[in-house]
């Protein structure tokens, strides 16, 4: 988790903060406007991206989707106790391969993995939690359910990082 | 009389509100979720449409509520936010609004939902310290009605968007699948 430090953040200028400031504002604003807005040229804008994509400081930018207009009705925190003696990167694995299972932790607290699943109805929730059921890896299941069906978080995730820009 | 009250509620949250989407939309979704830069010109030829088939499609995916607009995922620890947690609790009935509304006020939110099943609410949060997250939890706790609290720190996180099942959705029939 700590790969990144102290040290690295004080490589960021006011330049890349401001570039990611506006991104989080609207990850699909051009270059061009961005550059304008700061003012610098937009081919350092272009050139500072890149750099930050390369450094993982941005790792990506998506577009959020409200999944209840077509057809989600919530998310499932399905919270995971490895069984023992088995290969905790098993059930990694195999979250991986599982459809509407997009975020996958490792987790320090009561249960070791927690996985967000996305949850059209009832039925596509009962079969999820059968596949889970068939991982060895896997001793006990617990979820909560919640009705937020914003994909993939909450636009407070970026209102959030613009306080700490 | 409450069943009736949840079936209204029901229907006008959700149900009534769905929006049709073909194929070629959830293609667009789709390159869309991969990367939110990518240009709208490259997606059209991608899907063979023409530029202006494929903005008035995004157009209106925009404008029927089903974009919301964009997320930037950032290493927010070198802005300082070291730690994400999820916070689960247990209330006493009645208290979620409160609870949620407290949690709000005082923690760096992502998101605080009612919930059922392990917990009343759960809220994802992330902090400076462990200190500030303990405070937190000093704080919640402190308040009348709340019975459990469950910290967990999240460590190495995967996030697997693409993992999102976009179907086709038609029209609102009486039976849904």
């Amino acid at each position: 988790m700590s790969a990144y430090n102290q040290k690295e953040l004080n490589h960021m200028d006011e330049v890349d903060l401001n570039i990611i400031k506006e991104l989080k504002k609207n990850a699909e604003k051009s270059f061009l406007k961005i550059a304008k807005k700061i003012g610098v040229s937009p081919k350092t804008v272009q050139n500072r991206y890149k750099k930050m994509r390369e450094k993982r400081i941005i790792w990506h930018p998506t577009i959020s989707i409200d999944l209840s207009k077509i057809g989600y009705e919530g998310k499932a925190y399905l919270m995971i106790t490895n069984a023992p003696k088995q290969d905790a990167k098993l059930t990694f694995a195999a979250f991986n391969q599982m459809q509407n299972v997009i975020i996958i932790s490792d987790v320090i607290g009561d249960f070791d993995v927690l996985a967000i699943a996305l949850i059209k109805d009832l039925k596509s929730f009962a079969k999820l939690l059968q596949d889970i059921k068939e991982v060895p890896s896997v001793e006990q299941i617990e979820f909560a359910f919640v009705t937020d069906t914003q994909f993939p978080v909450d636009k407070a995730y970026d209102r959030l990082a613009l306080q700490y820009t | 009389m409450l069943y009736f009250r949840v079936k209204e509620h029901l229907s006008e949250s959700s149900m009534n509100q769905t929006v049709e989407i073909d194929e070629i939309d959830v293609r667009i979704l789709r390159e869309l979720v991969k990367n939110a830069r990518k240009k709208l010109k490259d997606i059209a030829k991608d899907c063979g449409l023409s530029s202006n088939a494929l903005f008035k499609r995004v157009k209106r995916l925009k404008a029927t509520g089903v974009i919301t607009g964009t997320i930037l995922y950032t290493n927010l620890e070198l802005l300082g936010l070291r730690y994400r947690a999820t916070i689960g609790i247990n209330l006493k009935p009645d208290k979620e609004l409160k609870i949620a509304k407290l949690i709000r006020k005082h923690a760096n939110l992502i998101a605080v939902n009612p919930s059922f099943g392990k917990y009343d609410i759960c809220a994802f949060v992330m902090a400076k310290s462990i200190s500030q997250l303990e405070s937190l939890k000093e704080t919640i706790r402190k308040q009348p009605g709340v019975r459990r609290i469950a910290v967990n720190f999240w460590d190495i996180t995967y996030f697997n968007l693409e993992n999102v099942g976009l179907q086709p959705k038609r029209a609102e029939s009486h039976g849904r699948s």
